[in-house]
């Protein structure tokens, strides 16, 4: 067929001229969008959940039994992997190597400084928990302002998410713990996520569809 | 031919391993379109007799202590439903870590090569085998005659053909100086998107030796051109990339890699298309000498022959490499473009074989990429970009329609 747009010949029968984008069919062309990231392709989210679920059992199961110096240090070194891609790519914007390892090592002793400074490495099982959010929470807001454009289809679960960190607080006051810590970070993961909202309702409802979508 | 428990991958193989990241593969993807829907069926057997007849491609990648090596694979031959996406990933694990992915869909088979293992030539002997087989399997009568095993088939001609005793000096610099870059906003995930022209062969000839030269430098300088005139700033030189098959120079049966590059560097304010083609011829002539080509052998090599790289820890070399790479952010070429020539099947073929496209991978440093290739009388030119923006698509096809050469065009409609 030819596009009686640009003139140029095609191959089939397309929905749309490959060159200049001329529509021929209105309709194929809107079933061919793109279906968008479901909850089980969307894997930052699911690692999200996985370890948050994997994180509660742990906590509620076999929390009073653990030496937590280790575990405390292992999950802070692991939650700080998604931080430290994420802030890699959208503030530097560098494929350099240099700075991948000084972002690493400045985010490395910024959260071993704050774990020892707060834990004191023995007390509060439920810091990992918390701090696993404080540090989800840390990488949305870089990515939402810095280029929601690009991340957002990652963060689309983000205002479900968040409803997740209530669960630590409830743990907290079922026990008789300190729960000023884990309070605070779900009042500002839930705020976060109202405000996300707010700032782009479109968006942010289209992703939670496809949140659900399978 | 049977394989060595294992042998050590050529000269220009060895360095593809250095570079695989979890995002970077280097491969090359071809689809071959049949008449007819495929035969999984079919397509599997065809595919382990091919490998029986090419053991050298029945192969792993193992890394030991020094240096990447292939083994001998003895898992089960896997096909697998085309993704869709074009020259992504090869998943090794999904593939029983085969070096070949071997996908169909319709009435299309994509055949993505780990550049390790071939170049484009090798990796078109290995699939002309196969198609036969296919052929074969669906009934019709092919000769098989001129696929018969030769020897040095998996031979390192790199080092057969290596000089010592050439002068070296300057030469890294001179490959690595920089080029005008194309740029635009990168596809977020895996894959690229493709734009394909198909066009009368002995027409696209025709016009070529109206200018008086190839069609690789026609196509080559027409591109040139358009992306001059799109992103060019009169400051920084567009340089072609264009890959030399090292066979047509030094015979070799050899089915692994063996090809060089000629790097064809035009100056800044070049305008019309005349002025480029010459300016083109000119440069690549000058790369094909016997001297700057051996020169080029002697460059692909470095890393094979470098006592450092020889004995340093693999892991190690790997760093540097990656480290060394992510360095440069610049490229150093403005396009590559590959030309496979004229694809010759046996008679009656063209009755199972529709069409054959040969697809090059982009990266960051060159988004957009050229190859070309004919089978059956058809010319195919075929655009790969690792960016959203095909300006340079619109603009080159404008202009070859300007020039009388009027293209089929046809895409994977990829946008983000």
């Amino acid at each position: 067929m030819i596009c009686k747009n640009c003139g140029c010949k095609i191959k089939g029968e397309p929905h749309r001229c490959p060159l200049c984008d001329f529509v021929f069919s209105e309709e194929s062309d809107k079933s061919k969008k793109k279906k968008g990231l479901g909850f089980y392709k969307n894997p930052f989210t699911l690692i999200y959940i996985l370890a948050d679920l994997a994180l509660f059992l742990i906590l509620y199961f076999i929390g009073d039994k653990l030496d937590w110096d280790k575990p405390v240090l292992i999950a802070c070194l692991v939650s700080l992997i998604p931080i430290y891609l994420i802030i890699r790519h959208v503030l530097l914007g560098m494929r350099n190597q240099a700075s991948k390892l000084t972002i690493l090592s400045i985010l490395v002793s910024l959260f071993l400084v704050t774990i020892l400074e707060i834990t004191g490495y023995t007390s509060g099982y439920y810091y990992i928990y918390t701090s696993f959010h404080a540090s989800i929470f840390i990488l949305t807001i870089v990515v939402v302002f810095c280029n929601f454009k690009v991340y957002y289809p990652y963060i689309s679960g983000f205002p479900v998410q968040s409803l997740l960190s209530w669960i630590p607080f409830a743990i907290c006051i079922a026990r008789g713990q300190m729960y000023g810590y884990p309070l605070a970070v779900a009042l500002a993961e839930n705020l976060f996520s109202i405000i996300m909202i707010c700032c782009f309702p479109k968006e942010m409802l289209n992703q939670l569809k496809r949140f659900f979508a399978v | 031919m049977r394989l060595s428990k294992w042998t050590i991958t050529d000269n220009s193989g060895m360095l593809y391993p250095l570079i695989l990241t979890l995002s970077t593969q280097s491969n090359f993807e071809f689809c071959v379109t049949l008449q007819e829907a495929v035969n999984p069926l079919y397509l599997l057997s065809a595919l382990e007799k091919t490998y029986e007849r090419f053991a050298f491609t029945k192969v792993e990648l193992q890394n030991n202590l020094f240096r990447s090596c292939l083994v001998e694979n003895n898992h089960r031959v896997v096909i697998h439903q085309n993704s869709g996406k074009l020259l992504g990933r090869i998943n090794f694990a999904k593939n029983n870590n085969y070096l070949i992915e071997v996908s169909y869909i319709d009435n299309e088979i994509h055949f993505k090569f780990f550049h390790s293992i071939a170049d484009g030539n090798g990796a078109m002997v290995f699939i002309k085998y196969l198609l036969i087989e296919y052929a074969k399997l669906t009934g019709s009568q092919i000769d098989n005659d001129n696929v018969t095993v030769k020897n040095g088939e998996n031979e390192n001609a790199y080092q057969r053909y290596l000089d010592k005793n050439v002068e070296a000096k300057g030469l890294i610099s001179s490959a690595k100086s920089a080029s005008l870059q194309v740029k635009g906003k990168y596809f977020m995930h895996d894959g690229l998107a493709y734009i394909s022209g198909e066009i009368d062969l002995k027409k696209a000839l025709e016009v070529s030796h109206k200018y008086n030269c190839s069609l690789t430098v026609f196509i080559g300088a027409v591109a040139m051109l358009t992306v001059n005139e799109l992103y060019g700033n009169g400051k920084k030189s567009p340089s072609l990339f264009i890959p030399v098959n090292l066979r047509k120079f030094f015979p070799s049966n050899t089915l692994l890699n063996f090809v060089s590059s000629a790097k064809c560097i035009l100056p800044p304010d070049v305008k019309d298309l005349e002025n480029t083609i010459e300016l083109l011829s000119s440069a690549l002539n000058n790369e094909l000498k016997e001297e700057n080509l051996k020169k080029a052998l002697y460059l692909a090599s470095t890393v094979a022959n470098n006592p450092f790289t020889k004995f340093c820890p693999f892991f190690l070399k790997r760093e540097l490499i990656t480290f060394g790479r992510e360095l440069v952010t610049t490229g150093t070429q403005t396009m590559i473009l590959s030309n496979i020539g004229n694809v010759i099947l046996p008679d009656g073929m063209d009755k199972v074989v529709k069409n054959i496209n040969f697809f090059l991978n982009c990266n960051r440093r060159t988004p957009v990429n050229l190859s070309m290739g004919s089978y059956n009388g058809i010319l195919s030119v075929c655009f790969t970009r690792h960016i959203v923006e095909k300006k340079i698509e619109k603009a080159f096809f404008e202009k070859m329609r300007d020039l009388g050469l009027d293209f089929e065009i046809h895409s994977n409609y990829r946008e983000h």
